[in-house]
């Protein structure tokens, strides 16, 4: 029998916006019916354009010994950039993940990490 | 990957231009030695938010300038690899989403150094500067001059954008 990985994330009241170098805190949940290895939370930045994508993990905290079944709070500080955007050519977008492993079974929430709390807008201009 | 994260703007000093170094740069330099140059002095990073003070003149010994624009310019680029049978090239894609005046000038006719010191604030809510592999965020203090018949001028002096403080 396939092994259950039930994995989810919480953000404290249900914020996903935040200050670049703020305060993120919330609870990773989990119930799985297989061994871990460990569980990590990561929290990484994808940005993608036409021609391809660049993925950096900006922090990475291990939940040490994991029980099979838990609820644990955690508290991050968010990285000052790049910030959440929106371009032209090319989006950032941010993101965190509860990572089971060995077998790499996630949960996920997208985050928005800019000034004021709002992704920024890139407008086209005419070219200079 | 990311250009770092020091929040304070660097001493200024004499920018390099993002065709410095270039072969086909070097050759026109050889063979026009009176070739009209640009020079920015400037902070090689500056934060969201501060004041950018830029220091720039054109070295012009034909006296033909007859416009100057100095400009702090953001571009997204995106990169694209194609692979041929001739190996992989990389394609560009640019576009500016900020353009922040310093200068525009019409300076008098025959003068061979043309220079000024202007200052503007670097918008709080844009982006800073990163490099990724195929996707990046660049910014450049850009200098036009208009050359009268000869063709226009234009360098580009690349510099770091960094995260401000915030309130």
């Amino acid at each position: 029998m396939k092994p259950a990985y039930e994995l989810s994330l919480e953000l404290e009241n249900g914020v996903t916006a935040f200050e670049p170098g703020g305060r993120l805190a919330g609870i990773a949940s989990w119930s799985v019916s297989a061994p871990l290895a460990g569980l990590e939370l990561r929290l990484k930045w994808i940005s993608r354009g036409h021609g391809g994508r660049d993925l950096k993990i900006a922090d990475t905290i291990v939940l040490p010994q994991p029980l099979a079944t838990e609820r644990r709070p955690f508290i991050l500080t968010l990285p000052e950039a790049p910030f959440s955007c929106e371009g032209a050519l090319l989006s950032v977008r941010w993101q965190l993940e509860l990572v089971a492993l060995p077998v790499e079974e996630k949960a996920s929430v997208a985050i928005t990490i800019a000034p004021d709390a709002q992704a920024i807008v890139l407008g086209a201009l005419p070219a200079v | 990957m990311g250009l770092g994260s020091p929040r304070h703007a660097a001493a200024p000093v004499e920018l390099r231009s993002a065709s410095a170094g270039r072969l086909g740069t070097w050759m026109r330099a050889l063979l026009r030695r009176g070739a009209p140059r640009a020079r920015v002095v400037a902070p090689r990073r500056i934060a969201l938010g501060a004041a950018l003070t830029v220091e720039w003149g054109i070295d012009c010994p034909a006296g033909n300038v007859t416009s100057v624009r100095v400009t702090l310019v953001g571009h997204e680029i995106a990169r694209q690899r194609l692979s041929a049978r001739t190996g992989i090239h990389v394609v560009s894609k640019a576009s500016a989403f900020t353009i922040l005046e310093l200068a525009r000038v019409a300076p008098e006719r025959g003068q061979r150094v043309v220079y000024g010191r202007d200052t503007a604030t670097v918008p709080r809510r844009t982006m800073t500067s990163f490099a990724g592999a195929y996707n990046e965020i660049a910014w450049a203090i850009v200098v036009e001059a208009d050359l009268g018949a000869a063709p226009p001028l234009r360098e580009s002096f690349p510099i770091v954008v960094v995260p401000g403080p915030h309130a």
